[in-house]
């Protein structure tokens, strides 16, 4: 065990300590963190609609529903303003946050990103308009005069196609691959061209404001023409626009190789293995568990806002998941552990992390433990460790895809304790909140036997200390 | 007056031993200002503190902490068992340990 160790920390580790400060990836992250006003609200906005809305309706409540109306339609517009535009939030965000990490003016490195990014984008809207009454033999009289028109089955449709639109499903969840990846490259052109010093310099007379402003104005430029010729070219030469082919070539492989149970066991195995070297298990797989389960479960936020019903919701397992089915009370299902401390412990030393983590727990906040305890690098605890979480999540995982439970879509802080996470986060699906529960008696179950051997380990300890 | 500047990767945990902490200087009378932020506020908060400790389980930024101060103030890591069982005085003596030696 020491051998495995010492192995692990010397090749493990450094690893993970790499990926957990490496500076692009921290950005990534550090800007999901940044957009979690918006995320969050616009889930509750969804989430007030559920309650108002949805439930109501489906128990027959119309007249609730019809009182309820202006704020349904405040949710609404909530949502259009946070949820539905989360690609624009997030690259602005990334932009902000790459610009700071290399500490150049933080506010043009969004600004620019944002810019880019709506460069990128196709501006023109097409409408096929079926001509009611209109018979296909009129086809020639409608082109003679300039019309553009066409026959589609038995109509005659006139095509209508007008400049200045902006899709929203290049804005919202769709969108957030191509954010990231038009973001990331146009903030890093932005960023070092400002290190190079390849600015407008004025002279030192100048206010400083407006000098931070000269000074962003090549780059600003430079950054901004590379996406806009890449949307060009991409259209031009490929006939999609770039968020298309990220989106299809991308992103939608991504997130599908994420929803098997291999990827979710996996996933959820790591984040117990960083964590029992002492490393923040969700921070080292960020780029993970934020850049490929985030956009799912905002995936599953809009798919519900548009059907208004969790039958046909695209992911089965979102970034939510991980915290209402397998963290309960932290990393590793803790809480339990908290539990069978109360419950079976005759070690001193357990009972007082316990009774110490036990308040923080409650909120998913379990450092206490994880160092008290300790868990860290501790042999004695590594199985029930590693294999609780994995175990809960296939629970959660199959009887989602099965349909017993809904998928999670709405998004909650992870502060939210046991049950109320996955009854929230499912939009109120009580029987996902009892799974949760459930999983939080299987983690204790399984927690138990190796709090009972604890006991018996104190009396070798003791032992060895008289000796 | 020393400024303590606790860095974790939400400023969760720390935050309660923050509380501990600055508890533990006000009983020995020792002028500290205790605080703690997330890994993504702590670059400018750092240009405020004296010493700059990490959470446990964000060890791995020690390295990127101290280039980030130049090497001009001390950074070190919380001792993961005085962490565990959020015992402020240690971690304000070991601190203080920290900050003298660096400053020797």
């Amino acid at each position: 065990m020491n051998g495995f160790t010492r192995w692990m920390e010397q090749h493990f580790l450094p690893v993970a300590a790499k990926i957990g400060s490496q500076r692009h990836l921290v950005a990534i992250r550090d800007a999901f963190i940044g957009i979690m006003p918006i995320t969050m609200v616009g889930s509750v906005a969804v989430l007030l609609n559920v309650f108002f809305r949805d439930l109501p309706t489906e128990w027959g409540a119309t007249s609730f529903v019809e009182t309820m109306s202006p704020l349904i339609a405040i949710n609404g517009n909530v949502w259009f303003g946070s949820i539905a535009i989360i690609a624009f939030v997030f690259v602005f965000s990334l932009g902000y946050n790459i610009a700071k990490s290399y500490e150049v003016n933080p506010l043009a490195g969004g600004v620019v990103a944002f810019s880019s990014l709506i460069a990128t984008l196709p501006q023109t809207a097409d409408f096929s308009y079926a001509l009611p009454g209109v018979s296909i033999d009129n086809l020639g009289a409608l082109t003679d005069l300039g019309l553009k028109a066409q026959i589609v089955g038995e109509n005659l449709n006139l095509d209508v196609s007008g400049w200045g639109f902006i899709g929203l499903n290049y804005a919202g969840a769709a969108g957030l691959f191509t954010a990231l990846i038009i973001g990331l490259l146009t903030s890093m052109i932005y960023v070092k061209l400002m290190l190079k010093g390849i600015i407008i310099k004025l002279p030192d007379s100048v206010p400083s404001a407006v000098n931070k402003a000269f000074a962003a104005i090549i780059p600003g430029i430079v950054a901004v023409y590379v996406a806009a010729t890449l949307g060009y070219l991409s259209v031009t030469y490929l006939g999609f626009s770039i968020n298309d082919l990220i989106l299809e070539y991308i992103q939608k492989p991504l997130l599908g190789l994420s929803q098997g149970l291999f990827s979710v066991i996996l996933v959820t195995f790591l984040v117990q293995v960083f964590w029992f070297f002492g490393l923040h298990g969700h921070n080292v797989l960020a780029p993970i568990m934020d850049g490929v389960y985030l956009p799912a479960l905002i995936s599953n936020t809009e798919a519900y806002q548009a059907a208004k019903s969790t039958a046909d919701l695209p992911y089965l397992w979102t970034r939510g998941s991980f915290d209402a089915y397998a963290q309960m009370g932290g990393s590793g299902i803790t809480l339990a552990l908290i539990i069978a401390i109360f419950i079976f412990s005759k070690r001193k030393d357990s009972r007082t992390i316990a009774k110490l983590g036990a308040p923080m727990g409650v909120f998913n906040i379990n450092e206490p433990v994880v160092f008290g305890m300790p868990i860290v690098l501790n042999p004695f605890y590594i199985i029930p460790w590693l294999i609780i979480p994995p175990i809960t999540a296939t629970i959660a995982y199959l009887l989602t895809a099965i349909g017993v439970i809904p998928p999670t879509f709405v998004v909650v802080p992870w502060v939210m304790p046991v049950g109320i996470h996955a009854y929230l986060s499912t939009g109120g699906s009580l029987l996902a909140g009892l799974v949760s529960v459930f999983n939080l008696f299987v983690a204790f179950v399984i927690w138990s036997p190796f709090v009972l051997l604890a006991n018996r380990v104190k009396k070798v300890d003791a032992d060895e200390e008289v000796a | 007056m020393i400024n303590i500047l606790l860095v974790c990767s939400a400023g969760m945990s720390t935050s309660m031993l923050v509380k501990k902490m600055q508890e533990a200087a006000d009983k020995k009378n020792i002028e500290a200002n205790v605080w703690a932020v997330g890994d993504a506020e702590s670059q400018e908060e750092s240009k405020k503190a004296d010493i700059i400790l990490l959470g446990p389980q964000v060890r791995y930024l020690e390295a990127k902490m101290k280039e980030r101060v130049d090497n001009k103030k001390p950074v070190s890591v919380i001792d993961m068992l005085v962490y565990g069982t959020m015992n402020g005085e240690k971690a304000l003596d070991n601190a203080l340990k920290d900050y003298e030696k660096f400053n020797k």
